[in-house]
């Protein structure tokens, strides 16, 4: 078989943004997966309480309103540097302004994971008290996974971004970045809202 | 100019017909393509591999592996309950093997091996040089390796898991299962859930934004729409058991309550959320078969396949409808009647699919030119046995029915009859298709013919009396039963059909060994098939294809029988590059470079590994395995030193006018 070239992709650029980026894809596949992943909690959520006539159980307090509201306001502000760093990512801004800004992103990061340690106080149970314990520390647990996780990742772009070297895709991997935070911000409200708010509407 | 690029220099070449590459500038193409894509020799450089090919081989070396380890197991059952009374294993150990049967099969053989043949094709079949996360594919592989090595390593220590590969609770809860066993089977999940995640995250991306320009939607091969329907199954069904492995996992080691009736958990949560993956997890490995056997289909009726359109919208809703019969393993459990009357709905339904499917393809052989290969014949018999299964699958999809016959025989024979007819038989179909561009050898027909009509005659012998022995009363997963209830007879020839079925599987083990040594030489297409993967050598180079082709047509190598194929240039060959393209009509949008082989993969493998693994003896385990696997994705995650990084291209094609 003899080849005829009819196209040449040589002056194609080497990166891209958004859905045009493989990266960006595989990120949305893993957002899928872990939203999924996030479905089957609240289902399982809802499941064990049909078994309580009280919810939460009797001699249980209802889940402190305080440090967990101002956690969630702390995340939904939080996408606020995530935002900006992916849109001067966006314009291939010097790397280490693109890299201050998600470095604020891990120090909003940082805060979240050390009130989360007192959000599980807030809950006034225990995993291993009842299965209202074991699904709303799984639930709050498994956030806390994602949030290490991001912030760790976070930091490592926003260091590359710092020290180098940079090339063109790290930009891209930067705004992926952002989208991630974002799936974990969004999730949490939802995940707030029922931890914290539900059981006051029984 | 510079050597830099797939650039090539004018020549005044005699065979030069204008606008066609000539022979010299192939093979200087060639010769730097080789050079860049090398991966090195030698064992370490086996174990950095993170070429798609490599990876996905030992994936399907490796699942055969555990196939032929599931059907030892099964021959072990089927010795022990060749008369009544026997002996032979006592119910300890049968409890481990039927369970290491049905786990092995399920998560070690059937999903892994009908990924990896996606791992292998779809890249050559769009037209692409690699995966698009090569490293994240090849640690996908050591998960999977790590958790069936865990697995084995188990059972021969005697703690291999015993209540079933559904570990129903109570039963696997830590009061009735005490020990390890049921716990090595929770971490065996999470290794193969990685693996099959990372699979289908590779699959679908691939698939999305990295086909040949002109492949659009509507001409990708029918084997690449079942991988990426598949893929997506994965992704929506597995976060099922993710979640409820780590919830059994947790009520066995920290003392959670998510399934301890006592404390408000609830042991139905478990079948509900087991069922929700499991249901999906039969289509998950159907599905690829349904696209192998288009491609076989094709192939050997030398035409495309009747009604594109409908078989990819099959497809879909096969995928759909099968989120939406999880309940039907329940209908023994206290249901809401409507609950009970949707779920029969929904069951019965998904024959619609299957069956235009199935038209689609009779019409296709009917005006096509069959040729009956033994590939093909895995496809016909595949036909007969998938509609038995299918129509046992409407009787049981029928609560009154389904109350009958539950826990029974019959299921074993249903599923059995579904899974060997739907999905083990295309399997070897594509075996019998797909050696020859794996290997560069074709398998011998005269053995294939064996391997066929024992498989086709000794699967029959096992499974049908199954049915009858269920509507006997036989109940599934008993270690023996009395001479009082007359089931020997019907047993004997169940055994006698296992015995066919081995002796099949060894011919064709045989014919893989003989034909590697001296198989007749392939050639680049031996069956004259349309698809991609046929236009490249067999076995095909690291990096594929030559040049990037542009599809004009939804079969490729059909509609270039003038010989000529359309090219792209212009990528880069000093470096591994691929196009990426736009995700509906796959015009070019921007060039890509693929990660480079590593060890860091096996090391995460290692390390996350371990964890998993230690994990089951002190919940530390996930502290420590986290450090250290945060220390192998830093160095995942840092940029490697690429001097010329995001230099412009050097170089386009510059060719005498």
């Amino acid at each position: 078989m003899r080849r005829r070239p009819v196209t040449d992709v040589g002056a194609l650029p080497e990166n891209a943004f958004s859905h045009h980026a493989p990266i960006w894809w595989g990120n949305l596949l893993m957002i899928i997966i872990e939203g999924a992943a996030f479905a089957i909690l609240i289902a399982s959520y809802f499941y064990i309480r049909r078994n309580f006539d009280n919810w939460p159980p009797p001699r249980t307090l209802l889940p402190d309103l305080g440090v967990s509201s101002i956690n969630l306001l702390l995340l939904v502000i939080s996408v606020a540097p995530f935002w900006y760093a992916a849109r001067l990512a966006h314009l291939y801004e010097k790397a280490s302004v693109v890299g201050l800004w998600l470095m604020v992103g891990v120090l909003f990061g940082l805060a979240a994971i050390v009130l989360r340690g007192f959000e599980f106080h807030a809950l006034h149970t225990r995993y291993d008290s009842n299965a209202y314990g074991s699904i709303t520390w799984t639930i709050l647990g498994v956030h806390l996974a994602h949030l290490l996780a991001g912030t760790i990742e976070t930091f490592l772009i926003g260091l590359v971004m710092f020290v180098g070297p940079v090339e063109k895709k790290h930009y891209t991997d930067a705004t992926v970045m952002a989208v991630y935070w974002y799936f974990i911000v969004i999730s949490w409200v939802a995940l707030y809202m029922i931890v914290f708010l539900v059981p006051r509407f029984t | 100019m510079t050597a830099r690029s797939q650039a090539l220099p004018a020549f005044n070449d005699p065979d030069d017909r204008p606008g066609i590459l000539t022979v010299r500038e192939e093979d200087e193409i060639r010769a730097k393509l080789s050079a860049s894509w090398y991966e090195g020799s030698g064992f370490v450089a086996w174990l950095k591999s993170t070429n798609h090919k490599s990876i996905a081989k030992r994936y399907i070396v490796t699942a055969v592996i555990f196939f032929i380890l599931g059907g030892l197991e099964a021959g072990m059952m089927r010795a022990q309950l060749s008369r009544p009374e026997n002996r032979f294993i006592g119910p300890d150990l049968y409890n481990q093997i039927f369970t290491m049967h049905g786990s092995t099969m399920m998560f070690l053989f059937a999903v892994p091996v009908m990924e990896a043949i996606g791992l292998y094709f779809v890249p050559l079949m769009i037209g692409t040089r690699n995966v698009a996360f090569p490293r994240l594919n090849a640690l996908g592989y050591w998960m999977y390796l790590f958790g069936g090595l865990l697995l084995y390593a188990a059972f021969f220590l005697n703690t291999g898991p015993d209540a079933g590969w559904f570990s129903y609770v109570p039963l696997a809860g830590p009061q009735y299962s005490p020990g390890k066993r049921v716990d090595v089977w929770a971490q065996m999940i999470t290794f193969t859930e990685i693996a099959a995640l990372i699979g289908a995250v590779e699959i679908v991306t691939t698939i999305f934004k990295q086909r040949a320009p002109g492949m659009s939607l509507n001409r990708i091969p029918l084997f690449v729409w079942a991988q990426l329907i598949t893929a997506f199954m994965i992704i929506f069904a597995l976060p099922a058991i993710v979640v409820s492995s780590s919830m059994l996992a947790m009520d066995r080691l920290i003392d959670t309550h998510f399934f301890n009736p006592a404390e408000g958990g609830d042991a139905l949560l478990w079948q509900h959320l087991f069922w929700f993956f499991g249901h999906p997890e039969v289509y998950i490995i159907f599905i690829p078969a349904l696209g192998m056997i288009s491609s076989i289909v094709e192939a050997f009726t030398r035409r495309p396949i009747f009604g594109y359109p409908a078989m990819v919208l099959s497809l879909i809703s096969t995928a759909f409808l099968g989120f939406g019969l999880w309940v039907h393993h329940m209908f023994a459990t206290p249901l809401p009647q409507l609950g009970q009357s949707f779920f029969t709905a929904a069951s019965t339904a998904i024959a619609l699919p299957s069956g235009v499917q199935i038209f689609c393809w009779i019409a296709t052989i009917w005006s096509g030119r069959p040729r009956y290969t033994t590939s093909f014949m895995f496809v016909i018999g595949f036909f007969l046995l998938f509609i038995i299964g299918g129509l046992t699958g409407v009787m049981i999809a029928s609560v009154p029915y389904d109350l009958q016959v539950h826990d029974t025989y019959f299921i074993v024979s249903h599923f059995h009859y579904v899974l060997i007819g739907g999905a083990v038989f295309p399997l070897f179909g594509a075996f019998y298709f797909w050696f020859p561009k794996i290997t560069g050898r074709m398998l011998s027909e005269r053995l294939g013919k064996w391997n066929f009509w024992l498989f086709f005659i000794g699967m029959n012998v096992t499974f049908f009396p199954m049915h009858i022995l269920g509507l006997l009363g036989m109940p599934r997963r008993v270690y023996t039963y009395l001479p009082e209830m007359g089931w020997g007879n019907l047993n004997a020839l169940v055994s006698l059909g296992a015995v066919i079925i081995v002796a099949s599987v060894c011919v064709f083990l045989a014919n893989v060994l003989v034909s590697l040594r001296s198989g007749v030489p392939a050639g680049d297409n031996p069956w004259d098939a349309s698809t991609l993967e046929w236009a490249t050598s067999s076995p095909p180079p690291s990096y594929n294809h030559l040049f990037i082709p542009v599809v004009e047509g939804r079969d490729p190598l059909w509609d270039a029988r003038d010989g000529e194929l359309a090219v792209v240039t212009g990528l880069r060959t000093d470096r591994h590059e691929g196009l990426v393209t736009s995700l509906m009509d796959a015009e070019p949008e921007h060039r890509y470079e693929f990660k480079r082989e590593t060890i860091l993969p096996l090391m995460l493998a290692v390390f996350g590994g371990g964890t998993i693994i230690i994990a089951i003896f002190s919940p530390w385990g996930v502290t420590i395995g986290a450090v250290l696997s945060l220390i192998i994705l830093t160095c995942w995650f840092w940029p490697t030193i690429s001097p010329d990084h995001d230099t412009p291209r050097r170089g386009r094609i510059r060719r005498s006018p």
